[in-house]
């Protein structure tokens, strides 16, 4: 269990929409407090690894330097360079051999290396939120009756999607049959599949078994929902209760259990973002986000 | 309900992907790569001096001291801050907009 010095506390959002006189269903305050938790734990995971990771590459020049990879003026000029990504304002002081790197402008996005850094990290974390908020809406009473099931569909168009020959990468075809076979079709459509769909109920396995990468995939983000890999532009659509009878996934009587989920990062996350930090450094983390 | 045709499908799902791209152009993006900037300050500072002082018994303490300096940064990280909210909206509208859709049936 990742645990945190912060009190978890309720952002904005959350309070406005405590404010809100009507709602759609019925959270106690109790999960409020729930989101609201795992909001902030997630944030200030998120937000300590990014510092982590920036230390960290500036750990490795200087190490490569003192090591005697590079020489003393080209591992300045790295470093220099790396500040520069940080904000650093080179117009308050640079040492005179690293007069080549090109001045800031005043009030310009100096940063834009930084903001690519953050990026990924940042659309990673929004769309988990996105459709963390998602799966909570979908697992009320009533979408549970009128919609128990989702489909895995393409939303966000990449240049280079996962399956085609310049990925050099399995496509979620595939994905989506191993991780079927590793849960016994448990909950998914076979029919569906051979009409190139990808259909499982909501409390069916094979979310979780997507999550873990289940086929030997290192990519995946370990959460039962999307996106279940790094960069993935796949995403959840509800699919109608008429829909899943015809598919054989739901009785016409019969109504689907809640599917799991939890917006913290979970224990295989922590580790494998511990794992590219120096030892010195991981130490550090593991004290700070220690339970 | 009437199917929508195939083309004006992918036409809704590209301005959607063209919506997501832009907002990662977005103020929010600016404001935590602003956040990221002020959190890393102090490493920075320490940083400037080492490589003023010149020498490389400076750098090796600078490169002993980030686990302490890392530790001061991420006592109170304001990225976090940024970041809460900005989940804590996208969670928010995507719980409202799937709900929504899923009662008009």
């Amino acid at each position: 269990m990742i645990g945190f010095s912060h009190t978890p506390k309720a952002t904005q959002a959350l309070l406005q929409w405590r404010s809100r006189s009507i709602f759609p269903t019925e959270f106690s305050s109790k999960e409020l407090r729930s989101f609201s938790r795992d909001l902030r734990l997630r944030s200030v995971f998120s937000a300590r690894m990014t510092n982590a990771k920036a230390c960290q590459s500036l750990a490795d020049i200087v190490d490569d330097l003192l090591s005697g990879k590079y020489a003393m003026a080209e591992g300045r000029f790295r470093l220099m360079k790396v500040l520069k990504e940080l904000g650093y304002d080179p117009q308050t002081g640079f040492p005179q051999d690293m007069a080549n790197v090109p001045p800031a402008e005043k009030d310009s996005l100096r940063d834009l290396s930084s903001e690519r850094r953050i990026n990924l990290m940042l659309e990673t974390n929004e769309r988990m939120a996105a459709n963390y908020g998602k799966l909570k809406a979908g697992n009320t009473d009533y979408a549970l009756h009128w919609y128990p099931a989702w489909e895995l569909i393409r939303l966000y168009i990449r240049e280079v999607p996962r399956g085609t020959p310049e990925s050099h990468s399995d496509g979620w075809n595939k994905r989506w049959l191993a991780a079927a076979e590793a849960v016994g079709w448990e909950g998914v459509s076979a029919k569906a599949f051979d009409h190139g769909r990808m259909i499982a109920r909501k409390d069916s396995p094979i979310w979780e078994a997507l999550g873990d990468g289940e086929g030997g995939y290192a990519d995946a983000l370990h959460n039962p929902f999307p996106p279940f890999a790094f960069n993935s532009g796949m995403a959840w659509k509800a699919v109608p209760r008429k829909l899943c009878v015809e598919f054989s996934l739901i009785h016409a009587d019969e109504s689907s259990l809640p599917g799991l989920g939890s917006f913290d990062p979970t224990e295989q996350e922590f580790e494998s973002e511990m794992s590219n930090l120096s030892p010195d450094l991981e130490a550090e983390m593991r004290r700070i986000l220690a339970a | 309900m009437r199917e929508i045709p195939e083309h004006l499908r992918r036409e809704r799902v590209r301005k959607v992907a063209e919506a997501m791209d832009s907002f990662q152009q977005s103020e929010a993006i600016r404001q935590a790569a602003a956040a990221f900037e002020r959190d890393m300050q102090p490493i920075c500072k320490a940083l400037v001096e080492a490589l003023q002082a010149g020498d490389m018994e400076a750098l090796r303490g600078f490169r002993s001291s980030l686990p302490h300096l890392l530790a001061g940064v991420n006592a109170d990280p304001a990225l976090a801050d940024i970041l809460s909210h900005l989940l804590g909206k996208t969670l928010l509208d995507n719980y409202f907009a799937e709900a929504s859709r899923q009662s008009q049936v």
